[in-house]
């Protein structure tokens, strides 16, 4: 029965509303047949960055608090786009 | 004497026509797209005889998607000039309008009504031609990525619904989500046989159907 499922934590699309930007974060679990064809497939919303002009936060749908901390560890690409923002934030003051 | 062969001849012209109806065309179909790349094959033949052949060479999607384009244009240019060459001929000529686009077979567009009249009876057709042909094998893979997991899977299981519905082939269609970013792949390869026979006899049966009557009419100007 081993690799029959395959679980993943992966960065959807953004999704822009004004200026702010939420970016969700999902678990993918595949279920596999043992002839290696997908049976089905999950996708469980597990948390959300949001970037405002204002700032950044991390909301966790469980209903727990999250930080950006956590957020990133749960979803490493995070830190590129968290990256970009806080220096495209720079360039703004500095102008 | 004389109508006993004349007796043959249209027997062995019935022969020949029921021969031609009742022999299955075979169309092969071959088309894969791996990375940039889209090659492939379609190969139409008839009693072992090849009637049409026609194979993609490996080149990116991109060229040709180019290469369909250059062609359209092309067409689409030299229809403008055929046109333009038309109207003026049609300047020249002073015969009545109406009697002249009867002659030339120009067809017209229908109503909407009509063909709302008529999509029962057309759906019906369509459905006993699909039922002719016959699928000897069919595999397709298809991997794809939509940039987005939530929309490559929501995308991928309204595809598996739709395999399953026409439940055909089930252990031959591959369906792969990549959930990595945007990719399009797959391959389809497909042997199918159909005979002219049931071809005609949908033709016929569509004519027997009062509102194709009505709407062929429509369309040759004749209602």
């Amino acid at each position: 029965m081993e690799n029959i499922t395959d679980m993943r934590v992966m960065v959807g699309k953004e999704i822009k509303a004004g200026d702010r930007t939420i970016w969700p974060v999902m678990r993918i679990s595949i279920l596999n047949t043992c002839e290696d064809r997908i049976l089905a497939i999950q996708i469980t919303p597990l948390a959300m960055l949001i970037i405002e002009p204002a700032g950044q936060y991390a909301v966790s749908f469980a209903g727990e608090p999250m930080t950006i901390e956590a957020i990133l560890e749960l979803a490493a690409p995070l830190r590129d786009v968290l990256e970009k923002t806080r220096g495209a934030a720079k360039i703004i003051k500095v102008e | 004497m004389q109508f006993s062969y004349l007796a043959i001849f249209i027997l062995l012209l019935i022969l020949l026509f029921a021969f031609i109806l009742l022999a299955p065309f075979h169309l092969s179909l071959d088309i894969g797209k791996t990375g940039p790349l889209v090659e492939g094959s379609i190969k139409l033949a008839w009693l072992g005889r090849t009637l049409m052949k026609a194979e993609i060479s490996p080149q990116s999607a991109g060229d040709l998607l180019a290469s369909i384009w250059k062609e359209k244009a092309r067409e689409e240019k030299e229809e403008k000039e055929q046109e333009g060459r038309e109207a003026k001929l049609e300047e020249r000529s002073e015969i009545d309008n109406s009697a002249d686009s009867e002659e030339n077979g120009l067809v017209r567009p229908p109503s909407i009504q009509s063909l709302i009249d008529v999509a029962p009876a057309l759906a019906k057709i369509l459905l006993d031609l699909l039922k002719s042909i016959l699928f000897k094998t069919v595999s397709c893979r298809l991997c794809f990525g939509l940039g987005d997991p939530a929309q490559t899977a929501i995308i991928s299981g309204y595809l598996w619904s739709l395999a399953s519905a026409f439940g055909l082939f089930p252990g031959k269609i591959f369906i792969d989500p990549w959930f990595e970013g945007e990719r399009l792949e797959g391959e389809l390869a497909a042997e199918m046989e159909a005979r002219l026979l049931w071809a005609v006899f949908a033709v016929i049966q569509a004519l027997r159907v009062r509102e194709i009557r009505q709407l062929l009419r429509e369309m040759l100007g004749r209602a």
